[in-house]
């Protein structure tokens, strides 16, 4: 099964070239372009498709707005937010709004490939540096909200601590060594609590974790 | 070699005593604002310090005047008031003239009191009401003129009691010494807070420049990046647009990437360090031109009546040129805005061979605006930077009619259309 993808990029230099990078994939399929967030969320709308990558400053409409929309209307498509470098800034705002990881633009082919395999299947992109960023960030915003101890307590000790780890950046397969479990285990801990708290996927569990104040910043 | 002497320190009294008596100016005055802690208070609110100053000193003359008056009469009895009153109007009307010609008062009142301050006429010792104002005039020229003025205005005066009534011209002299003293040390401390706050304010304007230089680089460096990543794209892009591409091709683009990559990293950083504090993350890309319509929209919804033309035939810009274009036209619309509500305003957009100009002319707002809150100047400071970081020109300058003009001129580098 093909992966669907729409690009939203004001340059058309940067639209034309992922085009080819990711046409050279047999199992991705790129099934239309935007050039601002408005003309991508009315894409998404007509195409519907698996995974958008998002550009953050567009005319317009920037990228986190449209994410926003896309995801609050499209549950089923995925958003991977591009940036030129500015990661920073943005990735707080950016998982806020609904996206699914991060991708530097000047990915390799194979960099990009995979990320939206990965975003596709529903697993976050957020690399152990990207979760220290949102650390740093979280404690410039000055640490966690009030704590929702109501969801928090609806998970077992097991899936707290996986959730934990998650925020820490594990994949599955590092929380998998670290629990001394089998790896499809941790996956179905992890499709256990996105459905107990309600989230979206991995990223949006990330956000909350950080939100109920079950990982600090700095610990 | 002793007779050169001799004239050099004649000549070194003569000029304080020059100008005291003819040659010299007082400062200008400098608006002084109530200060502490009454200052807001009722009736320091609508009374300005000014107004005070003026009717105080008219309540002063006027008493000054009856007390000398009276006192003439009794001392000259064999006089007619019709040659008395005058000569109380001389002595005390400089303390008025002092609010306008603090110099000229000093130098009026001197004479009238070489005149009216004789020993034989009207006699010793000196008719109080006019000692006073002279004393009065004495601190003014002290606190409003350099200091040779003061000098000369010290000899003067030495010279003057000693003429006028020799049996009294020591004490007089210290006397004098009171306020010539008293107005020279005032004059000294006012300086001293001026050239603190004129530092001050330079150094302000010093950092504003800098930051408005940040400001642009970083722009300018966020241009660059977005072009540089595009490379690394198409470079990264271009071996999987062929079927079989050749390798030295591929090694070719390969460098050209690794080139872009390293370039984006150098980038970051100098980002990083030419990052301002406290905005929050930008997700408009850096505007050009072709927004210009956005921004006249904004300044019409503002309540200016905006109307623009464009000279010449349109090419595409630099990305540079197109920043530093849009922020120039910004500012200037936002400071017709600003300091110009409700007027017209011309924009006009002039591509020429050579260079893009610039102009944005403003009427006089229909109503008289307020001061303008706050930071003026900022912003010409701001379009003048953005020419200059070029190598263009920028000039800004009221207009005949009241308003204000302000023109830049972009030298162009031709680029080629995507």
């Amino acid at each position: 099964m093909t992966i669907s993808v729409l690009l939203a990029d004001d340059q058309a230099m940067v639209r034309e070239g992922f085009g080819v990078l990711l046409g050279a994939q047999p199992d991705i399929d790129v099934v239309g372009t935007a050039e601002n967030g408005e003309v991508a969320v009315r894409r998404v709308g007509e195409l519907g498709p698996d995974v958008v990558l998002m550009d953050v400053r567009m005319p317009v409409m920037d990228g986190l707005a449209a994410t926003r929309l896309i995801t609050a209307s499209h549950p089923g498509t995925k958003v991977l937010v591009l940036t030129t470098f500015d990661l920073d800034d943005y990735v707080y705002e950016a998982l806020r709004a609904g996206a699914s990881g991060f991708l530097l633009k000047d990915a390799s082919a194979g960099e990009l490939a995979s990320a939206v395999r990965v975003v596709a299947s529903g697993d976050a992109l957020i690399s152990p540096g990207i979760t220290r960023r949102l650390i740093a960030e979280f404690a410039r915003l000055g640490g966690p909200r009030a704590p929702q101890r109501a969801r928090v307590e609806g998970l077992t000790d097991r899936e707290t601590e996986v959730l934990e780890l998650i925020a820490r950046g594990r994949s599955n397969q590092e929380i998998a060594q670290e629990l001394i479990v089998a790896e499809q285990t941790v996956k179905t801990h992890v499709s256990r609590i996105l459905m107990k708290l309600e989230v979206r996927d991995r990223a949006q569990a990330v956000v909350y974790a950080y939100e109920v104040g079950l990982v600090r910043p700095g610990e | 070699m002793q007779g050169q002497e001799i004239t050099t320190a004649l000549r070194r009294a003569v000029r304080p005593v020059a100008a005291a008596a003819w040659t010299g100016h007082a400062d200008p005055l400098e608006p002084r604002p109530w200060s502490g802690r009454w200052a807001a208070r009722w009736p320091f609110r609508v009374v300005s310090p000014r107004a005070a100053s003026i009717g105080g000193t008219l309540l002063l003359a006027f008493a000054l005047l009856s007390i000398t008056a009276q006192s003439l009469y009794e001392r000259l009895p064999n006089y007619s008031p019709q040659t008395l009153f005058p000569t109380a109007l001389v002595l005390v009307l400089p303390l008025v003239l002092r609010l306008w010609h603090p110099l000229g008062a000093w130098r009026i009142s001197l004479l009238s009191m070489l005149f009216a301050g004789n020993q034989h006429w009207p006699g010793s010792p000196y008719v109080v009401g006019g000692a006073v104002v002279f004393l009065l005039l004495t601190y003014t020229v002290a606190v409003r003129c350099e200091r040779a003025v003061t000098i000369g205005a010290a000899i003067l005066t030495l010279a003057g009691v000693w003429f006028t009534q020799p049996s009294t011209a020591l004490p007089a002299a210290v006397v004098v010494l009171v306020p010539l003293l008293a107005g020279y040390n005032t004059r000294v401390r006012r300086l001293g807070a001026r050239e603190l706050a004129e530092r001050e304010e330079l150094h302000r304007e010093q950092r504003a420049v800098l930051a408005e230089r940040q400001r642009i680089a970083r722009e300018m460096h966020d241009v660059v990046a977005h072009h540089m990543s595009v490379i690394a794209i198409q470079a990264e892009a271009a071996p999987y647009r062929v079927a079989d591409p050749d390798p030295v091709l591929a090694k070719s683009f390969a460098d050209i990437r690794a080139n872009a990559l390293a370039g984006l990293a150098d980038l970051r950083r100098i980002l990083g360090v030419l990052r301002e504090e406290g905005t929050g993350p930008e997700t408009a890309p850096q505007p050009g031109l072709d927004r210009l319509d956005d921004l006249m929209a904004n300044a019409r919804a503002a309540g200016l009546t905006v109307s623009s033309t464009v000279d010449g035939k349109p090419v595409p810009l630099d990305d540079a040129v197109g920043l530093a274009a849009y922020r120039i036209l910004q500012e200037a619309l936002s400071n017709a805005m600003k300091h110009a509500p409700g007027s017209r305003v011309d924009v006009d957009v002039a591509y020429r061979a050579r260079s893009l100009d610039l102009t944005v002319a403003n009427t006089p707002p229909p109503e008289p605006s307020p001061a303008p809150p706050g930071g003026s100047g900022q912003g010409l400071l701001g379009m003048r930077e953005r020419a200059a970081s070029l190598g263009g020109t920028f000039a800004a300058d009221p207009t005949s009619d009241g308003g204000f003009r302000v023109a830049a001129s972009l030298p162009l580098t031709p680029v080629e259309a995507p």
